[in-house]
């Protein structure tokens, strides 16, 4: 791709990379009733706190890694992208909690404000950890060259079933580790209980492109490498689909072993209880592929 | 957020990276200054509550009496429970609701079901917790 090196391709890698970290890491926070209930009577002085808390931790990890390479780069610049991770936190957050329905407008303004807040800290943390120990090195970046839109372009020759096996065999692990402690709380019909169909047609959506960004565009794991595998699977988009419907399955199978599912419960139920949880085991399922 | 660029070699920002800071910049100016503003203006005002009653519907012989539920005051209120009462000549019905969570200032939706018509009932907010 011509316009990979660009700075603005630059600057949407690095959003991309953030938003994988933060829900790699926030969800088990984002599907924790407790921390948006104690967001609801935060005090100003509290949510302040919080934000210099996130503020401080990236401010260490960004440092930290810096230390790391040779040259961590004057402080000025770490104080500016820790800020930018901290924007970013606060909008993944507000986001996310929009989507799973958790933020009303009736709520009032500190109640908001304290849910935002409290759940942008584990986020700033997942952005932090994206970006300074996940991310790979320059080098082997810059040898893979394109990456993301070129996986468009592959063609997937040879079909090996043995790649499409490890394929979803890493997604069943993978949405098994991270949906499992969720799939027995009381969170599932809490949020599911909220949610209108057109909701849970944004959840499947934003299940499906964080899937994505977190295999394809965060350049986490060996991208490349996930991109030439041959197998029934590549294809990104494809690849994106089949994982999904796979985090389904499996998070079917935990609800009905935790019998938050039963047999005589009505479709709507099952599907969107279904689909609440689906969330997190896609994004389980992502980190299983990259990491497995 | 550039970490790429910055290890190797410590290159001025892009413009992109400009802008990606100045919005990134603007945004914690947003949310700070609204935490402040909740900071100063501040107050402790007890939980204070407003009911609104909404048109009953009869349904199958019940009628169901919507009404919406504003806590007035600043601080947080819990286990609200809202007690509608139907005084007739010799009888009364109670029905009553209990929302989990009023925060400052929000406003929820409930609803009390009567067997009686409920054009004169009362309701009142009986009950509520802090948190």
């Amino acid at each position: 791709m011509s316009n990979n090196d660009s700075p603005w391709r630059n600057e949407l890698d690095d959003v991309m990379r953030g938003l994988a970290g933060a829900f790699l890491f926030g969800i088990p926070f984002l599907y924790t009733m407790e921390v948006w209930w104690k967001g609801n009577f935060t005090s100003p002085q509290r949510m302040l706190f919080a934000l210099l808390l996130a503020y401080a931790a990236l401010l260490v990890l960004n440092r930290a890694a810096g230390f790391r390479k040779e040259e961590p780069g004057p402080w000025i610049r770490t104080l500016g992208d820790s800020a930018e991770a901290l924007a970013l936190a606060l909008v993944t957050s507000a986001v996310s909690l929009l989507v799973i329905g958790v933020l009303r407008v009736d709520d009032g303004l500190d109640a908001t404000m304290g849910r935002i807040v409290m759940e942008s800290v584990p986020f700033s943390i997942g952005i932090g950890v994206a970006n300074n120990f996940l991310h790979r090195a320059e080098g082997v970046d810059n040898a893979s060259g394109g990456k993301g839109k070129d996986a468009e372009s592959h063609q997937w020759h040879d079909h090996s079933w043995h790649g499409t096996l490890a394929d979803a065999g890493a997604t069943v692990l993978g949405a098994t580790l991270v949906a499992f402690s969720i799939a027995p709380t009381d969170e599932i019909p809490m949020i599911a209980a909220g949610l209108s169909p057109a909701r849970l047609l944004v959840i499947i959506a934003v299940s499906l492109l964080l899937s994505y960004i977190i295999v394809f565009e965060a350049s986490f794991g060996p991208q490349q490498a996930r991109i030439e595998q041959p197998g029934i699977f590549q294809s990104p988009i494809t690849e994106t689909i089949i994982s999904y419907l796979i985090s389904l399955v499996m998070a079917m199978v935990m609800l009905w072993l935790f019998q938050l599912l039963r047999a005589g419960d009505p479709p709507s139920q099952w599907l969107s209880y279904i689909i609440v949880l689906g969330l997190p085991a896609t994004i389980g399922g992502a980190a299983g592929r990259i990491a497995f | 957020m550039s970490k790429k660029r910055k290890s190797s070699k410590i290159a001025p920002r892009t413009t992109a990276e400009w802008v990606s800071l100045v919005i990134s910049l603007l945004l914690l100016a947003v949310v700070v200054s609204v935490v402040i503003k909740l900071w100063v203006s501040e107050t402790t005002e007890p939980a204070r509550f407003k009911i609104e009653v909404g048109a009953a519907r009869n349904d199958a012989g019940q009628y169901y009496l919507p009404f919406a539920l504003t806590n007035e005051g600043d601080q947080t209120a819990a286990e609200v429970m809202v007690e509608g009462r139907i005084q007739g000549a010799d009888t009364e019905e109670i029905s009553s609701t209990t929302f989990d969570f009023m925060p400052g200032r929000a406003r929820q939706e409930g609803v009390l079901i009567f067997s009686g018509d409920p054009a004169t009932a009362q309701l009142r907010v009986a009950s509520f917790q802090r948190p």
